[in-house]
């Protein structure tokens, strides 16, 4: 081997495994062992290597990355889960295990179905539920505090929905109980765009539409409203998805 | 495959970090680093039936990642990088810098930065230690002597800008062949 073949692989050898070949690993070798000048490049090449090898991989990852990514992935599952029961609505439901996810009214089309979706299984969807929250509620520059204490461990997804042309947050529970009902709670800012009434009209019949009351100065204005599907008339539609049952919502 | 969701998230936790900081060392910044972070999940979870290989599943989010890059800058950076052409020949021989050397990460960034990303991205991929050869060329589409041949130069060309010769080097370590066979400017 050359010198100048020497340089050329001294610079592709790699301290993790062998990728130049037994026969051109041997003759580099070879070649070090009887040439001193090519043998101290090989020592400089190598300290330079690790020293760009251990910047190039210091990079300092975003704390809240990971939840970001996560509260992503289970929005998108959840927006993908909407539209493929809204194409496979029966055959999905008998497939697979369910968590409601979805009314699917706020879509452009306004698709009439009423199915719920199904996106796995019932725990784990979000690890971290209250990282999630806390997250979602930063990011949409809501006030820190939820407007009823839904409880975290029901938290299907956070995310934003198109809702009257405008950008929601929304974040959805399941049932503790059933996993085919949950409720939805939008979070309308104080800029007057909100039409309840259209609101409740996008809605199937048997869903209820619960406006939560709050203090206006607390929650800097923002109005809270909860979509659930009813499962009992007679049970108050958000009591399942408080954490302390008994405890009434104000 | 398991549940949609659970997919999404096993990816997420296992790769994240090393996407994270593959988006940054082609971007050059955090803000693009995440956006661009997202969007590679984003699409993979629309693609995620073309996942044939679960152990394959960091190379594919790699290259969704790259191409996703790729689309972006098109237009606008081009114009601003190295072209492979200027990058130059492996010199002949290198001077040896005395001692450990000190990589300052901006400067490190910025070199990474001139350069076009066909010399960029096997560089990163070179020294995240996480692909062989082959992944990087598979990556890339390109041939592997090509992929060697772009990580020899572009090593040369980080080298310069980071850890330039010291004047006078070579005579103070007597080198034998201080010219170099065939050695070259690198330009
Ligand atoms: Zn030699």
């Amino acid at each position: 081997m050359q010198c100048r073949d020497a340089q050329f692989y001294l610079r592709l050898r790699r301290p993790a495994g062998d990728e130049l070949g037994a026969d051109v690993s041997a003759d580099l070798d070879r070649h070090l062992a009887g040439c001193p000048g090519c043998a101290a490049d090989a020592r400089a090449a190598g300290g330079f290597d690790a020293a760009v090898a251990a910047a190039v991989r210091a990079v300092p990852v975003p704390a809240g990355l990971h939840d970001r990514l996560r509260t992503a992935a289970s929005a998108h599952a959840g927006a993908v889960i909407r539209r493929r029961a809204y194409r496979v609505t029966a055959l999905a439901a008998s497939l697979l295990l369910a968590v409601g996810l979805g009314f699917g009214v706020f879509s452009v089309t306004r698709p009439q179905i009423d199915s719920y979706a199904v996106v796995g299984p019932a725990e784990g969807l979000v690890s971290d539920p209250d990282a999630v929250l806390k997250t979602w509620l930063a990011e949409r520059k809501l006030p820190p505090q939820l407007p009823a204490p839904f409880d975290p461990d029901l938290l299907v997804m956070a995310g934003s929905e198109r809702v009257q042309g405008v950008d929601v947050p929304v974040a959805v529970f399941r049932h503790p109980d059933d996993p085919k009902y949950f409720a939805r709670l939008y979070a309308f800012r104080a800029d007057g765009t909100l039409n309840l009434d259209g609101l409740r009209n996008d809605f199937a019949s048997n869903t209820a539409v619960t406006v939560i009351p709050t203090d206006a100065r607390q929650f800097r204005g923002v109005r809270y409203v909860v979509v659930t599907r009813v499962r009992n008339p007679r049970e108050d539609p958000l009591k399942p998805y408080l954490r302390t049952a008994g405890t009434a919502r104000r | 495959m398991g549940s949609a969701a659970g997919g999404l998230h096993g990816l997420i936790d296992a790769h994240y970090e090393a996407l994270y900081r593959y988006a940054y060392r082609l971007t050059g910044s955090a803000a693009d680093a995440e956006d661009l972070t997202q969007e590679a999940f984003g699409r993979a979870f629309t693609r995620l039936g073309q996942l044939r290989e679960p152990d394959r599943a960091k190379a594919w989010l790699f290259r969704i990642l790259r191409n996703l890059y790729l689309h972006k800058v098109r237009d606008e950076r081009r114009h601003r990088a190295v072209p492979l052409d200027a990058v130059g020949d492996v010199p002949a021989r290198e001077a040896e810098a005395g001692g450990a050397v000190d990589v300052d990460p901006a400067r490190l960034q910025q070199a990474l930065d001139e350069l076009d990303e066909g010399f960029r991205t096997p560089l990163i991929l070179f020294y995240f230690e996480e692909f062989s050869y082959r992944d990087i060329a598979e990556q890339m589409g390109l041939p592997i002597g090509t992929v060697m041949s772009r990580l020899a130069r572009g090593k040369a060309y980080l080298r310069a800008k980071l850890a330039p010769p010291v004047p006078g080097a070579d005579r103070e370590k007597g080198s034998p062949d201080p010219a170099g066979v065939g050695g070259r400017v690198a330009r």
